[in-house]
């Protein structure tokens, strides 16, 4: 049976349905190009905001090393703007913190303590110096246990940790060392450094993978060294390095106590500001970008662990 | 009648996309150059962090990136002057940067322009 234009009738619309579906194509090809055009367009002026905001969040911390007040820029021409604070770090116990300070890394959150660069803490306060002694500080950690943190959680670039601590004995400058390796890293039974099991959580750091106590005891681990130099000893610093790692990994250190007992005053407990955090925010349109840096101003040079404390007389 | 008015639609559809591709892909375009721009402009605000700052000295000069051959008829300029008395009001030793990148796109003038500060003592000094 054939139609009025003598086709077939099986036949009849099949022309209808090719082309539908070539249109179908050609606007399915159509519809791919300006959604890429929109979504890049979109993309780039969000790059370029994003741009604008760190350029003025950088100058953002320029003003604040400058030591410019108020520490604002706006820079109109361009419609971007940046406000920054700064504050010394660590600082006291807040609410909540039972009266025990935070772990100190610097920055706040940083995971980035690259492999071979050293880490260095203040114990006794840069900025004081005792009434009766110049040359001694007012205010020092007083405690004989110190926490200290390392490694990248669930990284199998497994770090261990070189710890130095200078002290004043009463009479001369003496250091004291550790030597901490994870035991389940491969080569800790060669190392003969002291075993931390890392396989723990640590809910105050819970990006870290180890904790030790220096001079103290944590769960089942007790320093063999004994507690920390007590007076009339005074802990200066404590310098750090990360070994066998080859990736940047983290490192913090905690005070131990809360200090609230009689003839103790909180600062005996806490580890003395140190440090400088300043916290910029850029903005820029709907983009804002936020910079943080740690500004440790007083720090001792590199080659300070193997120069001044060398044992051996130092020869050229 | 449903057919034709079917057939109508869809090819007004496909027309009206197919007229609009060309604005698509300058904008594609447009913003692969504001891209490249902007890391052009960043590379110089990099190059200026990397001077010492008493090396610093106020300036207007061109930049001169191979990329800017990318963009079409692409140049740039890079300004360092004394940080403005509306923000440095009490003389800070504070340089302020401009980074500015131009170009043309359908023959219409672009530009991005950076902005940031360099201190006596600041960031990478």
């Amino acid at each position: 049976m054939n139609n009025q234009k003598g086709l077939p009738v099986r036949q009849a619309g099949q022309v209808i349905l090719i082309l539908i579906l070539v249109m179908s194509v050609a606007l399915a090809i159509g519809l791919s190009v300006i959604q890429r055009s929109l979504s890049d367009v979109s993309t780039s002026t969000d790059i370029e905001e994003s741009s604008r905001a760190f350029s003025a969040a950088e100058a953002g911390i320029e003003r604040i090393l400058s030591g410019g007040t108020p520490p604002f820029v706006n820079f109109s021409e361009n419609n971007s703007t940046a406000s920054a604070t700064s504050y010394n770090f660590p600082a006291p116990p807040g609410q909540g913190d039972n009266n025990r300070q935070r772990p100190f890394e610097c920055p706040p959150g940083d995971t980035s303590f690259a492999k071979e660069s050293v880490a260095q803490v203040w114990l006794a306060d840069p900025n004081s110096s005792s009434p009766t002694n110049p040359l001694a500080p007012a205010e020092y950690y007083k405690q004989t246990s110190l926490d200290v943190y390392w490694g990248l959680k669930n990284s199998t670039d497994k770090a261990a940790l070189e710890v130095i601590l200078v002290y004043w004995d009463g009479a001369k400058y003496v250091t004291r060392k550790w030597y901490l390796d994870q035991t389940d890293a491969v080569r800790s039974g060669n190392t003969q450094f002291t075993p931390v099991n890392c396989s723990i959580n640590i809910p105050q750091l819970p990006n870290y993978q180890c904790q030790y106590r220096l001079g103290g005891t944590l769960g089942s681990s007790t320093d063999p060294g004994g507690p920390l130099p007590a007076s009339p000893s005074v802990l200066m610093l404590l310098r750090a390095r990360t070994l066998y790692n080859e990736t940047s990994q983290p490192f913090a250190v905690q005070a131990v106590g809360t200090c609230t007992g009689v003839g103790q005053t909180p600062q005996d407990c806490w580890l003395p500001p140190q440090a400088k955090i300043i916290v910029s925010k850029g903005t820029s349109g709907q983009t804002r970008r936020i910079i943080q840096l740690c500004q440790v101003p007083k720090v001792v040079p590199s080659y300070f662990d193997y120069a001044i404390f060398s044992e051996d007389e130092i020869a050229k | 009648m449903v057919e034709s008015l079917l057939v109508v639609a869809v090819i007004g559809s496909v027309v009206f996309l197919m007229a609009n591709i060309p604005n698509a892909l300058m904008l594609i375009a447009k913003s692969n150059h504001v891209s490249l721009a902007r890391e052009i402009a960043v590379k110089q605000i990099e190059s200026k962090r990397a001077i010492n700052y008493t090396n610093l000295v106020n300036d207007n000069s061109t930049i001169s990136d191979p990329r800017l051959n990318l963009l079409p008829q692409g140049s740039g300029t890079v300004a360092v002057d004394d940080c403005s008395p509306t923000i440095c009001k009490n003389g800070e030793p504070v340089k302020q940067v401009t980074v500015t990148v131009n170009w043309k796109d359908n023959n219409k003038s672009q530009a991005i322009t950076l902005k940031t500060m360099i201190g006596e003592g600041g960031i990478n000094q």
